[in-house]
């Protein structure tokens, strides 16, 4: 069990997108603009 | 059951205030858009090509809604981490299909831009049309929910008790959103995707930081643990969790059907410039599908733990021994409930309209779908394709309207009785597990005929079966077949596990459908081959 909770857990931290949303608001204000 | 204290939503005046706002400035900047870029449709379309960031934030946003919000949460509540399984092989099935192009490169190079319109080509026009109805009947039959989850996510996150109030807010919904779409929709998708992407982006992930900084991450994973025990992490677990039925059920519907068989996905190949486009389309989307249930999932694992904290065993959520109620309308509510006591005054009706304006959008682009599919798929073949531009307009509007007027009943009076996951995939498969069928054999193998296409299709309405409301007025429940084969076979004494689930359900209904696809090729072969037009 604390195997899988360890791996979800991971998991999850790289699921968080971030970098990509972050990414995203700067270069689509500039393609916008 | 002791007396439950009433929760006090943080949602204020001001965060409605922030909700009608934003509503009215997306359909401003929407409209003010319209009227400046309607010359520009070929930037449209290049953005189709992957070239810039709006059209990643057009791919990633659409995977990201208020209903899929909601029935992922709901999956996350009711069986912890293991739900994660799903956006894990809805992602990996995504990067294989771009990877290797299945199905999805074959069907671009077909120049079509429907599946009834691909059915036509390969198998006929009769095929078409009986398959553009079952798929008109299915995707209305799983937009039926949609209301009532946006509902239900409204009258919790902003506090509403009255148990009327849940009625009133879906008819109110539905109302705005066929005023929204028979007025025309929102055209100009490119502004209006990349504010609602950035709005939602950041939305979701200080949600999660709120709800990690307000539980801990300890204090979540020991109640998973407690609730759910080893079912709550190992998603191969027969007991109490999904099972290997289950997990090879969502790898063929949340994997292989969301991202090559659905209309909205099709949709995506379709509009896409040349081959490579496709395939880079869904490498990049892989990272969407994984995302669309994952941090959803952990929203509603977040919401298990904090309903835990605060009312504990005998409760509205959990019986005397801890183990969770199984009221899909309760358990729905949940994540919303949990956010109007995390989040602060601003914030949630920032988060609130962000969702509710990417509900408008997708519900908008679904009702114009499932009304072009019985019109330029049902109706109008027919008719001998012989409706002018003008009268096909009408009959779209008036299919629209009754789809709203039907939606708004179906929400009413339908007892879900299952997990909306659930409801969703066996829906959707009343159509994809023909579908899946017409596409992998008539792409890769010439000898498939019309007969066994219809055969094929014809076998997805067994999935009904997987509806729980369905088998209960069948009387085909678990209790009910276990007591009927006890009885024919006479085995009183002995104790039968019957345990049939809508993933076995599902599942079978596929493998019926692609066997009688095989058998009647065989059986009826076409006495004149259809050339299919292939554009490279």
């Amino acid at each position: 069990m604390d195997a899988w909770a360890t791996f979800w857990g991971w998991l999850l931290i790289i699921v968080l997108f971030a970098v990509l949303t972050i990414a995203i608001t700067i270069g689509g204000f500039f393609d916008v603009k | 059951m002791p007396p439950q204290q009433e929760l006090i939503t943080n949602f204020t005046m001001f965060d409605w205030g922030i909700v009608v706002i934003y509503m009215l400035a997306t359909v401003a900047v929407g409209l003010y858009a319209n009227r400046y870029i309607k010359d520009m449709a070929d930037y449209i379309v290049a953005g189709r090509s992957l070239k810039s960031y709006i059209s990643i934030a057009t791919m990633l946003g659409s995977e990201i809604g208020l209903v899929t919000v909601m029935y992922t949460a709901q999956k996350g509540f009711n069986n912890g981490f293991a739900a994660f399984h799903i956006g894990l092989v809805a992602g990996i099935t995504c990067l294989f299909i771009g990877l290797s192009g299945f199905i999805v490169v074959p069907l671009r190079r077909m120049g079509v831009m429907t599946i009834p319109e691909f059915y036509g080509n390969r198998f006929g026009t009769g095929v078409r049309v009986f398959g553009g109805l079952l798929l008109a009947v299915a995707g209305i039959l799983n937009m039926g929910v949609f209301l009532k989850a946006a509902g239900l996510f409204i009258i919790s996150i902003t506090g509403m008790t009255d148990p009327n109030s849940i009625n009133i807010v879906m008819a109110l919904l539905i109302a705005i959103v066929l005023l929204y779409t028979i007025l025309g929709g929102m055209v100009s998708v490119v502004i209006t995707d990349y504010i609602q992407f950035v709005v939602l982006g950041f939305g979701m992930l200080a949600v999660c930081l709120f709800a990690v900084n307000n539980l801990g991450w300890e204090p979540i994973v020991e109640t998973v643990k407690t609730i759910h025990g080893n079912a709550g992490f190992d998603p191969l677990d027969e007991e109490a969790g999904f099972g290997i039925s289950y997990v090879i059920w969502m790898i063929f519907t949340f994997g292989l059907v969301a991202c090559a068989v659905w209309p909205t996905a099709v949709m995506r190949v379709c509009a896409a410039k040349d081959t490579k486009v496709v395939r880079q389309l869904y490498c990049w989307s892989s990272i969407g599908f994984m995302t669309r249930f994952i941090i959803p999932q952990f929203l509603g694992i977040c919401a298990l733990t904090w309903m835990w904290q605060y009312y504990g065993p005998d409760s509205r959520y959990f019986a005397a021994d801890g183990t969770l109620i199984s009221n899909s309308d309760e358990t729905l509510r949940a994540m919303p409930l949990f956010l109007s006591q995390i989040l602060p005054t601003g914030l949630i009706g920032l988060v609130a309209a962000g969702m509710l304006a990417a509900f408008m959008s997708t519900h908008d682009s679904y009702l114009l779908c499932w009304a072009a599919v019985i019109v330029e798929d049902v109706i109008n073949p027919v008719m001998g394709n012989n409706l002018t531009t003008r009268t096909r307009l009408v009959l779209a509007r008036l299919f629209i309207f009754l789809t709203g007027i039907f939606l708004l009943v179906w929400s009413i009076w339908y007892p879900m009785g299952q997990d909306m996951l659930d409801y969703l995939s066996v829906s959707g498969a009343i159509y994809f597990t023909g579908a899946f069928s017409l596409l992998v054999f008539g792409l890769y193998w010439k000898g498939a005929s019309r007969i066994g296409a219809y055969a094929a299709l014809l076998a997805g309405v067994l999935a009904i079966l997987g509806l729980t409301p369905v088998r209960e007025f069948l009387h085909l429940t678990n209790d009910e077949l276990r007591m009927f084969i006890t009885e024919i076979l006479h085995m009183k004494d002995k104790e039968i596990e019957v345990n049939i689930t809508s993933a076995h359900i599902g599942l079978a209904t596929a493998a019926i459908s692609l066997l009688l696809m095989v058998a009647g090729s065989l059986l009826f072969p076409d006495k004149k081959k259809i050339e299919v037009s292939v554009e490279e």
